[in-house]
């Protein structure tokens, strides 16, 4: 891809713009970088709407067809459904389960027990399960 | 890994324990002078007690029964049965000190196995948790 730079004078004139035939994980990655974490989604938290950073988000959830979003120690509803976060989340965001998204970010580690289920725990110490059949796109998204 | 790798990862290991063992096993009686030949289907009956004693791994992937290690006992009975239904069909053994040789070999092959399925995911794990370092936020 040919990259071009254009130096402005003050930060309000400063935007990037991507041109690609398919918004792939590497521009994803990009737009992350760019955005610096900033990115902000519409969530509802006592009936309130608020605006929650995406980077702060620990995994997302969906039970009986309601998204729930869960940062360090708080959880909040979102209007959006899972297949619509997982197209906007950044690169780092991924479908580990049916019904949930984790932010790799924010993952402490993983371990897998002898029944091939995978175990991960979050920074703040909370558990959640990762399905075996995601395993292998952790391991692409990483890399490995 | 889906259901389907992990049977046939499951099936290759347990042949290839299988194989190990009564390779090794053979070396011993040549070394000592001795012969242990096998029938000519050897080989193939090998590799369905591979498929064979693979498929009851589905119970392991079962969250109904809890807790774990019961799903391990039922799973080394059900394979406990089908090794002496094959071993009986394709005359692995003949009489009670063969069916306990057979026996002895399985157990050795169980553990293997479990060995086995254990540096497997444990190797991916750290491969995994490597690679997280790499990324993980800082709080």
């Amino acid at each position: 891809m040919q990259v071009k730079f254009e130096k402005v004078d003050s930060p309000e004139l400063e935007e990037a713009l991507i041109k690609a035939q398919s918004n792939t994980e590497d521009i994803k990655a990009a737009i992350e970088i760019l955005e610096g974490g900033k990115r902000k989604i519409p969530l509802i938290k006592d009936g309130e709407t608020v605006f929650g950073e995406t980077a702060a988000f620990y995994y997302i959830e969906s039970v009986d067809k309601r998204t729930f979003v869960y940062s360090r120690d708080d959880c909040f509803e979102t209007k959006l459904r899972l297949y619509e976060l997982e197209e906007t989340l950044g690169a780092y965001f991924l479908r580990i389960s049916k019904s949930m998204i984790v932010n790799l970010k924010k993952i402490k580690g993983v371990k897998s027990d002898l029944s091939g289920r995978m175990e991960a725990t979050m920074l703040n110490g909370e558990k959640i399960v990762i399905s075996r059949s995601y395993v292998k796109e952790i391991k692409r998204r990483l890399e490995l | 890994m889906n259901k389907m790798k992990m049977l046939l990862l499951q099936t290759s290991f347990i042949s290839l324990g299988i194989f190990l063992s009564v390779g090794t096993f053979q070396a011993i009686m040549h070394l000592t002078g001795n012969t242990y030949a096998t029938e000519w289907y050897f080989a193939l009956s090998v590799i369905f007690a591979g498929v064979l004693c693979s498929v009851p791994s589905l119970i392991l992937c079962s969250d109904k029964i809890k807790p774990f290690f019961v799903r391990i006992i039922l799973h080394f009975l059900m394979i406990f049965a089908a090794v002496s239904l094959l071993g009986w069909l394709f005359k692995w053994y003949t009489g009670l000190v063969g069916y306990a040789f057979v026996m002895l070999i399985f157990v050795l092959v169980y553990v293997f196995v479990w060995i086995m399925t254990k540096l497997f995911y444990v190797r991916e794990d750290r491969e995994i948790n490597s690679a997280l370092n790499s990324i993980r936020d800082s709080e």
